[in-house]
C-alpha cells in the first residue's frame, strides 16, 4: 500500500515535470489557488459551505471510477483496497475540512468528514451505452466530446439564468451568458492526438479557421436561450450583451490558438498564466492573440505541410 | 509512384531505419516483416509525415498525406464520440462532404455507440472504414488482421484486392505471413533498419522458410519441455 502512494506521487510530479511545472512551485501554486478560490467564494455568495461540499464530493466521486477500483480490487486483498480508499478520499476531503475549520463552519467539517467515509466502498460506472445526443452532429469533434462530458454545467448556467430573471439580477443573468463561454474554453484545453490534425488536407491558416468557425457556431447555439432571456427581459442593455458575447468569442479565439501554441503537447505553465492573466487584464488579449496564433502556425505547418 | 531516397530515422543514438530506398508504383501492393521494433511502423510514419526524418520521400503529389490513409496498429479514438461522429470527422478533414454511411458499414458495426464500447476488432474496422471513406490514393495498413475476426480478415483481403484493381498503392505490415504471402506483390524484410531481403511473389515461400529458420533454429529445443 505505502508503494502504491509512493507511485501516485510520483505519477503527479511526472505529470506536472511533463507540462514544464516545477513540482515544489505546483504545490505552492495550487495552495494559493486554492486558497484564493475559497476566500472568494465564501465572499461572494452565501450558498458558499453547500457549494463547496459539492465540489469536495465531486472531487472524491472521481475516484470512485469502476474502471479504475477494478484494478485496484485485482491487485490488493479487500481490506487493502478499502484502506486505500478511504485513504485517498480523506486526502482529497482534507483541504476542504481545513478551510471549513477557517470558515469555523464545524457541521460541514463533519458533513464532508462521513460524506467521503460512506462512499469509500462505492464504485460508479459512468453509463456508455446511453449515446448523450448534442446539436452538434455535423461539427466533430471538440463541442461534441465537451458536451457530452460537462453538459451538466451547461444545464446549470441555464438554470442561473432563470433564477436570475426570477430575482430580477441583471448582473447574474449576464453572468449565466458569459458562463456559456467559459465552460465552451474547457473543451480546449486538451490537446487532441496529433493524427486527428495530421488527416487533415487543409494548411495551418485554414486549419485554424476552420476550429474558430466550428467554435463561433456551437457556442452561439449554446448561449442561445440565455441571450434570448436577456434581450427579453434586458433588451435596453444590449450592448452589456454585446459585449460578454464579444470577450466570450475571444476567450474561444485565445484558448484555440494557446492551444496549438504546444501542439501536439499540453499547453505549459506560462501559456496557462498568460490565458489567466489576460482574463484578468483583458488588454493583453492584443498580445497573447498574435503571439499564440504565430506559435500554432508554426507547430501545426510542421504537421500539416 | 512514390520513391524513398537514403531514409533514415534516428533516436538519440538509436539508429531505427538506416538509408532506406525503395520504389513503390500504382498497382501493387507492398509487405513489411520484421521482428517487432524491426522499424516498420516507423518507415510508415515517415512515409505519412508523421515523423521527422533524413532522406527524401518523392511522390506524384504536391502533399502527399492528402491522398494518404493511415490504418494504424491500434488505431486513435477519441472519448464520447461515436462511431459516426468518427467516420464524419475523417470526412470532413478531406472535405467529403457525405453523411450516409449505412452503405459503407460492410463490417456492421454499431455507429450509433460510442467508441469507447467497440472492441479492438470494432476498432480496426471502423478505423479501415474511415480512410476508405477518404478515397486515397495511396494506404498504409500497419497490421490490418490484428485482432479482427476471421471474417472480418476475409472482407479486409478483398477490400486490399479491389484497392489494388483500382491502381491504388498498398503497404502492409503484419505479422501473419499467410495473410502477406496472399495478398502482396512483393515482401521486403527489414532487419537492423536495413531491408535485409526483397522477394517477388513466386520466393514467398523460399523466404517464409528462411524465416522460420531462423526465427526457431533451436528455440524450441532450449525449453526442454517434457
Amino acid at each position: 500500500m505505502k508503494f502504491y502512494f509512493k507511485l501516485q506521487f510520483k505519477r503527479i510530479k511526472r505529470m506536472l515535470i511533463d507540462i514544464r511545472i516545477n513540482p515544489y512551485l505546483g504545490l505552492i501554486l495550487a495552495v494559493i489557488l486554492f486558497i484564493a478560490s475559497s476566500k472568494y467564494l465564501f465572499y461572494r455568495t452565501p450558498y458558499a459551505e453547500w457549494i463547496y461540499v459539492l465540489l469536495g464530493i465531486s472531487v472524491i466521486l472521481k475516484l470512485g471510477e469502476r474502471n479504475r477500483n477494478e484494478q485496484l480490487i485485482s491487485i490488493f486483498r479487500k481490506k487493502t483496497y478499502y484502506k486505500i480508499r478511504f485513504l485517498e478520499n480523506t486526502f482529497f476531503a482534507f483541504p476542504f475540512m481545513l478551510y471549513f475549520l477557517y470558515e469555523r463552519k464545524y457541521s460541514m467539517i463533519l458533513v464532508l468528514a462521513i460524506l467521503s467515509i460512506l462512499i469509500a466502498p462505492l464504485n460508479f460506472k459512468q453509463n456508455l451505452n446511453f449515446t448523450i445526443p448534442t446539436p452538434f452532429k455535423k461539427y466533430p469533434f471538440e463541442f461534441i466530446v465537451g458536451f457530452r462530458k460537462v453538459f451538466l454545467l451547461y444545464l446549470f448556467s441555464y438554470f442561473i439564468c432563470f433564477k436570475a430573471i426570477q430575482i430580477e439580477n441583471f448582473n447574474l443573468a449576464l453572468f449565466s451568458l458569459g458562463s456559456i463561454y467559459l465552460i465552451s474554453v474547457l473543451h480546449y484545453l486538451k490537446p487532441e492526438n496529433s493524427f486527428f490534425v495530421w488527416i487533415y488536407s487543409i494548411n495551418s491558416k485554414v486549419f485554424l479557421r476552420k476550429k474558430i468557425n466550428t467554435a463561433f457556431i456551437c457556442s452561439s447555439l449554446l448561449a442561445l436561450p440565455n441571450l434570448v432571456v436577456l434581450l427579453l427581459f434586458y433588451k435596453e442593455t444590449y450592448l452589456k450583451i454585446v459585449a460578454v458575447i464579444l470577450f466570450g468569442i475571444i476567450l474561444l479565439i485565445s484558448i484555440i490558438f494557446a492551444k496549438y501554441s504546444t501542439f501536439p503537447y499540453e499547453m505549459n505553465l506560462p501559456e496557462i498564466l498568460l490565458y489567466f492573466f489576460s482574463l484578468w487584464v483583458p488588454p493583453m488579449f492584443l498580445v497573447i492573440i498574435p503571439l499564440f496564433y504565430i506559435r500554432s502556425i508554426r507547430r501545426l505547418d510542421s504537421i500539416l505541410k | 509512384m512514390i520513391t524513398v531516397q537514403n531514409l533514415s530515422k534516428s533516436y538519440g543514438n538509436n539508429h531505427v531505419l538506416k538509408d532506406l530506398n525503395l520504389s513503390l508504383h500504382k498497382g501493387n501492393i507492398y509487405g513489411f516483416v520484421g521482428e517487432n521494433g524491426a522499424g516498420k511502423t516507423v518507415l510508415f510514419r515517415c512515409i505519412a509525415g508523421l515523423e521527422n526524418y533524413k532522406g527524401k520521400v518523392i511522390s506524384d503529389y504536391q502533399i502527399l498525406k492528402n491522398h494518404l490513409g493511415f490504418l494504424h496498429t491500434y488505431p486513435f479514438i477519441m472519448s464520447r464520440i461515436t462511431g459516426w461522429e468518427y467516420l464524419k470527422l475523417l470526412c470532413l478533414a478531406r472535405n467529403i462532404k457525405t453523411d450516409n454511411f449505412k452503405e459503407w458499414n460492410i463490417f456492421e458495426l454499431p455507429l450509433n455507440q460510442y467508441t469507447e464500447t467497440y472492441s479492438t476488432g470494432m476498432i480496426k474496422k471502423l478505423a479501415f472504414m474511415g480512410i476508405l471513406l477518404q478515397q486515397n490514393e495511396i494506404y498504409i495498413l500497419d497490421e490490418p488482421f490484428n485482432g479482427v475476426d476471421i471474417h472480418s480478415n476475409i472482407l479486409i483481403l478483398e477490400i486490399i484486392a479491389k484497392l489494388k484493381s483500382l491502381n491504388k498503392i498498398i503497404l502492409i505490415s503484419s505479422h501473419i505471413f499467410s495473410t502477406l504471402s496472399e495478398c502482396c506483390d512483393e515482401i521486403r524484410l527489414l532487419k537492423n533498419g536495413v531491408f535485409h531481403k526483397t522477394v517477388k511473389k513466386t520466393e514467398f515461400i523460399q523466404l517464409e522458410d528462411e524465416m522460420k529458420e531462423f526465427i526457431i533454429g533451436n528455440r524450441i529445443d532450449k525449453l526442454n519441455i517434457k
